[in-house]
């Protein structure tokens, strides 16, 4: 029992430092990144790749600037262009990205290191500690644990620089009003780019993280994509604090219906378990738990 | 520009056959569309046609609901899959394949009706993301043991040989045919529903719902119908392409196929019910196999996937950053180009 | 007896009461205009009327028959029409025929079985349609509209947007209309041509009418009896000239000093 809830906070970690990333996208752009998925595999297998030669601080270093240079470009090439634009068509567009990136990366993979597809590669030099540490009876894994407290610290470093710094305040203002922002001198590109450019970094860490859970890197990394979703929903899209409690309540959901559900509804019930909940909650409280609700007006 | 007594009813000015031209043109593209298989005579481009054919009526559907009433879905993959295996469960049950092919059809309906129901409260995005649940789901359920009986879980599922009465249609073209004219059958009828007043109304829900609603349209309703039909139409090509290639799993239709049939709709023109769809799907579908033609033509090996995918992606975002409303839109600028050739403008 | 009728209203959004109390009623036949400073809950009024705001108490009659409950499609089809304040409203990608056509859903009977009816018919127009496209036709004449028959609403001026929505309105054969704001922003010229409309609807047609206007002599002239709201309140109601000479109506629109000069 105390296992399934260690195991829940721990994952829900992860899932909220994935959620952050939609709600910075979200809070700049007004849209859901649908590429965040292929962007984290992108950053998983870069790490895998690159870490035997360079060792993992380099190679953490080399996929968080490579995913901040590929945010930087499609903000720049796709989003920017795009303002205006009905919301949907420019959620369309990144579904375009996301296939851009799955093929730009198969044929890297498969002219560079030789792999037939996206296949199931361990880690050669893992990211975070392995092993499983004791404490009593509990037994917690490592990575899991050593994902949450990197996940929690991301988390918190973000905060402090949306909080304090002059440009997260900046970020903050355009987020709750552009207009009023634009007319107090809030440079509107810079805010935008470095918006993309910090989510760009916070999906190659989720994306690693996630991938260390299995120890290596496959195309099961894309999921994080569509597992933050509910997380998102649930905490409000536009909330960065409720992303963390949603992620936990989420990463709860998940290993409590792996536990209890999987034998009823058979294998696998526990991955769309949060899916389902989410719908149901969307069904009761449209704008999530934590989301503000529209007043419609004629 | 043109002079005259054009029309004395309304009637004639709403058909849409207006003019002796027109009938010539149905007539025409018709045959052409029955007979072309009989010169060209490659199995392997008939194939594809069907794979269109059947492809292009997800696509017609996911236009009503997106196009027509603005509805985003992303589950359209989902009922395909479960119109394949209703269908296929039909007709080793005793339903003849042609009847078993539309009442698949029908029986999905009812799901996406279920599917359609938070669409009363959600909207955009949300709507989105509920609907990217809801292909996760039926994925995750076709896929669980207790459904094997269904979708034949880890095996191919067989579907029997497609009959007509006591005639039994094995050759491709026989196949083709027979796809085609339901194909064309069903385009047709939502081109109807497209210009009655039931059209009317899923364009008043596009435009702006609340207005709608005020206005004399009951906007839960024709959002419900719209998720219906598009439901349905996606079931029916399911069950199409089922009987077309006898054999299906559950990777025959993924979140994937959702992807495809989404961008056969922006590609091809949203709102463009029939013309746009079917554009739009043999644009899809023909492009990224031109490409994999081409690279094993140049004697290239594996990578062709890879290219697929990326110029998939640029062909979407080339569509939506710079002809947003789709190749019939591309082609009715060139028409106009043509039309006043020597000058660019009146 | 009246046609439509408001009943002791409230209507709270969080904190902020933006109908208090509440009653209102329209005559067959005649116009009424309703004005008010900005934010006097003129337009929530019209929105309780047509259904879209539901109120915390009070009640809806239309024609004797307690409508609060309706949802707001079924009053439209009961004969309630709408106009609305913002051209936003209009249905921008459809041709001004397409809208006024829509507009005349609501007097359409639906019947469950339309959706295949209307799928497998094949020949020129469905029976139903020629008729609902002769009523647009006449709207279309009625309200001059001809030369853009064609036009989609989003590329027509604003002013023409207007028109086009109270067509749309007419098409649906309203026995009451709601006009919010039909005249705000159009030209001198623009909104003597509306008023000869709303004439016209009134004593051709026979529309009872509902007139939310800021232009105060306009509403004077064309109403029979005027209703003032402010801060969600009624203040006076009555004939036009009895209606400007009421302290509280000239204190809302001039300002107290004004009114305790006067």
């Amino acid at each position: 029992m105390i296992d399934v809830v260690v195991d829940g906070v721990l994952r829900g970690g992860i899932y909220a430092l994935a959620a952050l990333s939609y709600v910075i996208i979200y809070r700049a752009s007004k849209i859901v990144n649908l590429a965040y998925g292929a962007m984290a595999m992108l950053a998983a297998y870069l790490y895998w790749f690159f870490s035997p030669m360079v060792g993992p601080v380099l190679a953490v270093l080399i996929s968080v600037g490579t995913l901040v240079m590929v945010a930087f470009l499609v903000e720049r090439g796709v989003i920017r262009p795009m303002i205006g634009e009905p919301i949907i068509q420019i959620i369309m567009a990144t579904i375009g990205v996301a296939f851009l990136i799955r093929g730009a990366l198969l044929a890297f993979l498969i002219l560079g290191p030789r792999l037939p597809g996206f296949q199931y590669q361990p880690f050669e030099v893992h990211p975070l500690p392995t092993g499983i540490y004791r404490l009593g009876d509990l037994a917690i894994n490592a990575n899991f644990l050593w994902a949450f407290i990197a996940s929690l610290a991301s988390f918190g470093a973000f905060l402090v620089f949306y909080r304090y710094s002059l440009l997260g305040i900046a970020m903050r203002a355009m987020a709750n009003d552009r207009q009023a922002a634009l007319a107090l001198g809030v440079k509107p590109v810079e805010s935008y780019m470095f918006s993309w450019a910090i989510a760009g970094a916070l999906i190659t860490l989720s994306g690693l993280f996630y991938a260390s859970i299995f120890g290596g890197v496959a195309a099961r990394v894309e999921e994080i994509g569509i597992k933050a979703l509910p997380v998102i929903i649930l905490g409000g899209l536009d909330s960065v604090g409720g992303a963390i409690v949603a992620g936990i309540i989420v990463g709860l959901s998940e290993s409590f219906g792996r536990l209890y559900l999987d034998d009823v509804f058979g294998g696998g019930f526990g991955d769309v378990f949060p899916l389902i909940l989410m719908v149901l909650i969307m069904l009761f409280r449209p704008y999530g738990l934590f989301g503000t609700e529209r007043i419609e007006r004629v | 520009m043109p002079a005259g007594i054009f029309f004395e009813r309304y009637r004639r000015d709403m058909a849409f056959l207006k003019w002796p031209i027109h009938y010539v043109g149905l007539a025409i593209g018709m045959a052409a569309l029955y007979l072309w298989p009989l010169a060209a005579g490659y199995d392997y481009l008939l194939r594809l046609a069907i794979w269109i054919a059947a492809w292009s009526m997800a696509a017609a559907g996911l236009n009503v609901l997106f196009g027509l009433t603005g509805q985003i879905s992303l589950a359209q993959g989902a009922f395909m899959a479960l119109g394949a295996f209703t269908s296929i469960w039909l007709a080793t049950n005793g339903v003849p394949p042609l009847l078993a092919i539309p009442l698949a059809g029908l029986l999905v309906t009812a799901v996406g009706l279920l599917f359609g129901l938070p669409s009363l409260r959600l909207k955009e995005l949300y709507l989105l993301i509920s609907t990217l649940a809801a292909q996760f789901v039926i994925d995750w359920l076709l896929r669980t043991e207790g459904m094997a009986w269904f979708t034949g879980g880890a095996y191919a599922k067989l579907a029997p040989p497609l009959t007509i009465g006591p005639i039994t249609v094995a050759d491709t073209y026989g196949i083709y045919v027979v796809i085609l004219t339901i194909v064309v059958l069903h385009l047709a009828a939502l081109a109807n529903i497209g210009r009655s007043y039931i059209g009317r109304a899923l364009k008043a829900v596009r435009d702006r719902d609340i207005a709608a609603e005020i206005i004399g349209v009951n906007v839960f309703k024709y959002k419900l119908l719209a998720f219906m039909i598009s439901a349905y139409m996606a079931a029916v090509g399911g069950a199409l392409w089922a009987f077309a290639v006898r054999s299906v799993t559950v990777e025959s239709f993924t979140f994937f196929t959702s992807l495809e049939v989404l961008a056969a709709v922006l590609i091809g023109g949203l709102g463009r019910v029939v013309w746009g769809s079917m554009l739009g799907t043999v644009f899809i579908i023909g492009v990224p196999e031109a490409i994999k033609m081409a690279f094993l033509w140049l004697g290239v090996r594996g990578i062709d996937i890879a290219l697929r995918d990326a110029v998939f992606g640029a062909l979407i975002l080339a569509f939506l950053l710079y002809e947003p409303l789709g190749l019939t839109e591309l082609l009715r600028k060139i028409k106009e180009r043509i039309r006043l050739f020597p000058f660019r403008y009146y | 007896m009246p046609i439509l009728r408001a009943d002791s209203i409230l209507l709270r959004f969080g904190g902020v009461t933006a109908l208090d109390n509440v009653s209102m009623e329209v005559n067959k036949g005649e116009i009424v205009g309703l004005v008010g400073p900005n934010g006097a809950g003129k337009t929530s009024l019209l929105n309780v009327f047509s259904g879209f705001y539901r109120p915390e108490r009070g009640r809806v009659f239309f024609e004797g028959r307690d409508i609060t409950s309706a949802k707001p499609f079924q009053r439209a089809k009961m004969g309630i029409g709408r106009t609305f304040q913002k051209t936003s409203e209009v249905f921008k990608h459809m041709t001004v025929l397409d809208n006024v056509m829509l507009g005349a859903i609501a007097r359409i009977r639906e019947g469950p079985l339309d959706v295949i009816k209307s799928a497998v018919w094949w020949g020129p127009g469905v029976s139903k349609e020629e008729e609902v496209r002769g009523i647009a036709e006449e709207v279309i004449e009625f309200m001059e509209l001809y030369e853009y028959r064609n036009r989609l609403v989003g590329s027509l001026p604003y002013g023409l947007q207007k028109k086009v929505d109270i067509a749309r309105a007419l098409a649906g054969s309203p026995k009451v209309l709601l006009l919010d704001e039909p005249m705000a922003g159009l030209t001198r010229d623009e909104r003597e041509d509306v008023a000869r409309y709303i004439m016209e609807m009134n004593r051709v047609l026979g529309i009872s009418i509902v007139l939310v206007e800021h232009d105060l002599n306009l509403v004077m002239d064309l109403s029979e009896r005027v209703v003032v709201l402010n801060y969600g309140r009624k203040i006076v109601e009555g004939a036009p000239e009895t209606v400007m000479r009421h302290e509280e109506v000239v204190a809302a629109y001039m300002g107290t000093a004004l009114a305790a000069e006067r």
